[in-house]
């Protein structure tokens, strides 16, 4: 059985049991007590050791049977001691390196060390917090710890993924270029290559799946051949746009990208259900329309239009919500956070989660991470002084998310933060003056803006809070601060539900980047100059058998004509069924870009369709040469 | 013995671009064609060791002239040399025996280096 | 007594409510739009927002070589909008209940009426004048 496919699956579902055994210790240190939590946590840990066992991901397994066994004996006991929480926690962390590993596909970490440190149950029992004893081995309890190895039954186990029995056979990893064209071509020519090498037991896209077309990154091989790595490695990095080549089990070069793993993500069945029947309504509406097309029944074709339009927006709304994810996937780190943080500074402080379940766009959502976690941490360090609570809750306001971070610490003081401003000569006192108090608050946002007397190891009010607040914007969301002295402080960040991404290929025209939506590019050519004819008042120019229109794109936006070079830039789209040049200055490359809408009167523009901002802040707009070409002046075509 | 290279493209901006390439890389250019038909009948007479093959031109398409070289010789070395977009079409060709292919806008190093792996 | 922004058009004062504002920004960077022309300048990229910037003397018929840097930055209410104007002065506090409508009914300046601040008379913009221009020639 092949078990690389459920790599991922398995991956995104051990991050989310380590996410919850995180949370469920730090609960039990609260509550050593609660049954509940520890049989839950001893659940947890069952289920990874199963999954890890099945992967053939022996170390982890071994660990997770490990702390199995921990919990089973304080499932016995009805207590967690104090003292070992810090063991479970720093196993967590240890099962974390051990996932990193796998997803990097290199071996293991070992777990010897840790193990050795294990405490006994018993003695844990009998000398509540003497964690400082030596090892105990005891024999005779079933439950006894440490354990050394782990039995798995064989039925279990599969041909693990990163060795396998046959000494001359092994998988190697081929990486194309980024921005490779023609990628799946492309992949068909490596495998040739690879087929050349000896035998091509099974590859990952295969032969079938490439001839279809399917995007192809990274070429995932088996290999049975008598020639060396060496050997395979040089030959392949000959062929054109392969970027990287690896043979699994190969520690030097461990840097596979985790993103993969992070880019699965699980959709309800009901919600697929719904997107498969649309997509079948659709189907049953084109029927209608090619048949009212044929009879020209123009008021049957205007109804199958009108359905056709209302399917299209029902699937859209449904493909959406298939990238909403919960916000616990990125809180469940921060109860450990805040343990952590609390116990280094000494503060006593509590973290609330509330609107936990609401869902946010997978990009949101990970462009959130990071900001999130920082004004936790700010949270703790400034906000709290001795004691107090720190709340992260999520709400929907109509087509926002609000993600809002409170404490009931210390509060901000706007005219302290004035006045500091002014030190920092970053404003003049009469500006200072004229600022809001709303606005003096979001001072903190400016660069190096710090009002922390000291600047903490982990975090400095200030440092860090530009970032925050450029990750909300680009997001195309707000950051609003909302605190006063003695009233704690809330950052509220309010985000889009969802974000429209489209395909768009970047072009300078007369000097400046456009966007073209990649849905009106039938295809770009780089055409002899010399090539272009006239026609009449026409410039035409020969594709095939085809003689095509040539327009110049600066021409229909009312922008100068850039000089002419020996290769003309063109993009072939279609006007009306036919098929049509438009010049460009020349390609910038093909991306994803995250559309912004446009206010009044940008929108009222002809054929600017939306606008999207690059890395840099610089706003790129986004032309639709449709409705440019159709209100073009008319040229005579004799 | 020089490489001895064919080039077909329907323009001849480009049949002249890849012949300077060649010749500037010591190859010799025994043959060129403007379409498929032309291009087929070329290989016969000259039996070139290498192919650059354009892919849409008038008369007989780069596609169609590839798969009537292979037929006549499965050993024919055929470059495909495509615009960007027509991914469909260089699969079809790839499948059809195309030992490799060139996107234009393209620089010389890339389609030298093309050109030496497949040679060796 | 209400807070307003004086500002110039040319050689003109006006002024405007700070209720109607959101923010002046100083000297946002000017991105190109394809297809701007006369009294639109560009877009500004205002807290993500992508948001016109309107050369308000030019769309006034005002001959105003020189722009403040400064734009004004107007509510939702109002588009969005991001204004040019020629200067941008300071805000004052000023007794509108002194207004006087416009009695020659000259809505060209876009100015609902003027009120006197020490001596110099301001036109207070008329923004809702503005939309109706701006729609007039972006239909």
């Amino acid at each position: 059985m092949d078990m690389s496919q459920y790599r991922e699956l398995f991956f995104s579902e051990t991050r989310e049991h380590l996410n919850n055994l995180n949370q469920l210790v730090v609960e039990l240190e609260q509550q050593p007590g609660n049954r509940e939590t520890i049989d839950t946590l001893f659940r947890e840990a069952h289920s990874l050791k199963g999954m890890a066992a099945t992967m053939g991901f022996n170390r982890t397994a071994q660990l997770s049977h490990h702390l199995e066994d921990l919990l089973d004996g304080f499932r016995k006991t009805g207590v967690v001691p104090a003292a070992t929480v810090d063991y479970l926690l720093a196993g967590i962390d240890l099962l974390e390196g051990l996932l990193d590993d796998m997803t990097a596909k290199s071996a293991e970490r070992s777990i010897d060390e840790f193990l050795q440190r294990s405490p006994s149950t018993e003695v844990v029992l009998v000398a509540e917090a003497d964690v400082s004893s030596p090892p105990q081995v005891n024999g005779n309890d079933d439950q006894s710890l440490p354990l050394v190895a782990v039995e798995v039954e064989p039925s279990d186990l599969v041909e693990p993924l990163a060795n396998i029995e046959e000494p001359d056979a092994f998988q190697v990893l081929v990486s194309l270029a980024e921005g490779t064209v023609m990628a799946s071509a492309r992949g068909i020519l490596v495998l040739r290559e690879l087929e050349k090498f000896g035998e091509l037991m099974s590859s990952k896209p295969d032969l079938d799946a490439l001839r279809n077309g399917a995007p192809c990154q990274q070429i995932q091989a088996w290999l049975r051949t008598s020639l060396t790595k060496d050997h395979i490695e040089e030959a392949l990095r000959k062929i054109t746009d392969v970027a990287q080549v690896r043979f699994i089990d190969d520690r030097r070069r461990e840097e596979v990208s985790r993103e993969d793993a992070a880019k699965t993500i699980r959709v309800r069945t009901e919600l697929l259900d719904q997107v498969v029947n649309l997509v079948g309504e659709l189907i049953t509406q084109r029927y209608l329309l090619n048949s009212a097309a044929a009879g020209r029944n123009w008021d049957e074709l205007r109804q199958a239009l009108g359905q056709t339009s209302r399917l299209v927006d029902d699937l859209h709304h449904h493909a959406l919500q298939a990238r909403l994810l919960p916000l616990e996937s990125i809180t469940g780190r921060l109860p450990r956070i805040v343990r952590d943080l609390s116990r280094k500074s000494g503060k006593k402080v509590t973290l609330r989660l509330t609107g936990s379940d609401v869902g946010i766009d997978r990009v949101v959502l990970e462009a959130l991470t990071d900001p999130l976690v920082h004004l936790v941490r700010n949270a703790v360090d400034h906000g709290i002084a001795e004691e107090g609570t720190v709340t992260v809750s999520a709400r929907r306001e109509k087509d926002l998310v609000l993600v809002e971070v409170a404490d009931d610490g210390n509060g901000m003081d706007s005219e302290r933060l004035r006045s500091q401003a002014v030190e920092k000569g970053l404003l003049t006192a009469q500006q200072a003056e004229n600022l809001s108090d709303r606005d003096a608050l979001m001072l903190v946002c400016q660069p190096g803006f710090s009002t922390a007397a000291e600047i903490t190891e982990t975090s400095g009010r200030g440092v860090g809070m530009d970032v925050v607040k450029s990750a909300v914007v680009n997001l195309g969301g707000r950051l609003d601060i909302l605190s006063a002295p003695g009233e704690g402080s809330r950052f509220q960040l309010r985000l889009p539900l969802s974000i429209a991404i489209i395909k768009i290929l970047l072009v300078r025209c007369a000097g400046h980047p456009l966007a073209i939506p990649i849905t009106r590019i039938d295809r770009t050519l780089g055409l002899p100059t010399a090539e272009i004819e006239r026609s009449g008042s026409e410039r035409v120019f020969r594709l095939g058998e085809e003689v095509l229109s040539l327009v110049s794109l600066p021409q229909l936006l009312g922008l100068p004509e850039p000089a002419v070079g020996e290769i003309t830039f063109v993009i072939l789209t279609e006007l009306q069924g036919r098929k049509i040049g438009l010049e460009v200055d020349c390609f910038i490359g093909q991306r994803e870009a995250f559309v912004k809408n446009l206010g009044f009167p940008l929108n009222h523009l002809p054929g600017l369709c939306g606008a999207t901002v690059e890395g840099d802040g610089r706003v790129v707009f986004i032309v639709d040469p449709q409705p440019l070409l159709e209100n073009r002046p008319l040229l005579s075509s004799n | 013995m020089p490489l001895r290279v064919m080039v077909v493209d329907d323009a001849l901006f480009m049949r002249n671009i890849l012949k300077e390439i060649f010749v500037r890389a010591g190859y010799e250019v025994v043959a060129e064609a403007e379409n498929g038909e032309r291009a087929r009948e070329l290989y016969r007479e000259t039996k070139p060791d290498l192919v650059t093959m354009d892919i849409v031109m008038p008369k007989k398409s780069g596609i169609e002239a590839l798969q009537e070289i292979m037929a006549d010789d499965p050993n024919a070395c055929v470059v495909m040399v495509s615009a960007l977009g027509q991914d469909s079409l260089v699969l079809e060709a790839v499948e059809s025996g195309a030992r490799d292919f060139i996107v234009k806008p393209f620089k010389e190093e890339k389609v030298l280096e093309i050109v030496k792996r497949i040679m060796q | 007594m209400a807070l307003i922004l004086i500002f110039t058009l040319a050689e003109e004062t006006y002024g405007l409510e700070i209720e109607a504002i959101q923010e002046v920004v100083e000297k946002p960077a000017l991105h190109f739009v394809p297809r701007a022309d006369g009294a639109l300048l560009g877009a500004i990229n205002f807290h993500g927002q992508i948001l016109s910037l309107v050369d308000l003397p030019r769309l006034l018929g005002f001959d105003s070589e020189q722009l403040d840097h400064r734009r004004v930055v107007l509510t939702a209410e109002y588009q969005s909008l991001a204004l040019a104007v020629t200067l941008v002065q300071r805000i004052v506090k000023l007794d509108l209940a002194a207004l006087q409508s416009n009695l020659t009914g000259e809505s060209k300046n876009a100015a609902r009426g003027v009120v006197d601040m020490d001596g110099t008379l301001v036109n207070l913009l008329d923004l809702d004048e503005i939309l109706k221009q701006l729609r007039k020639l972006y239909q």
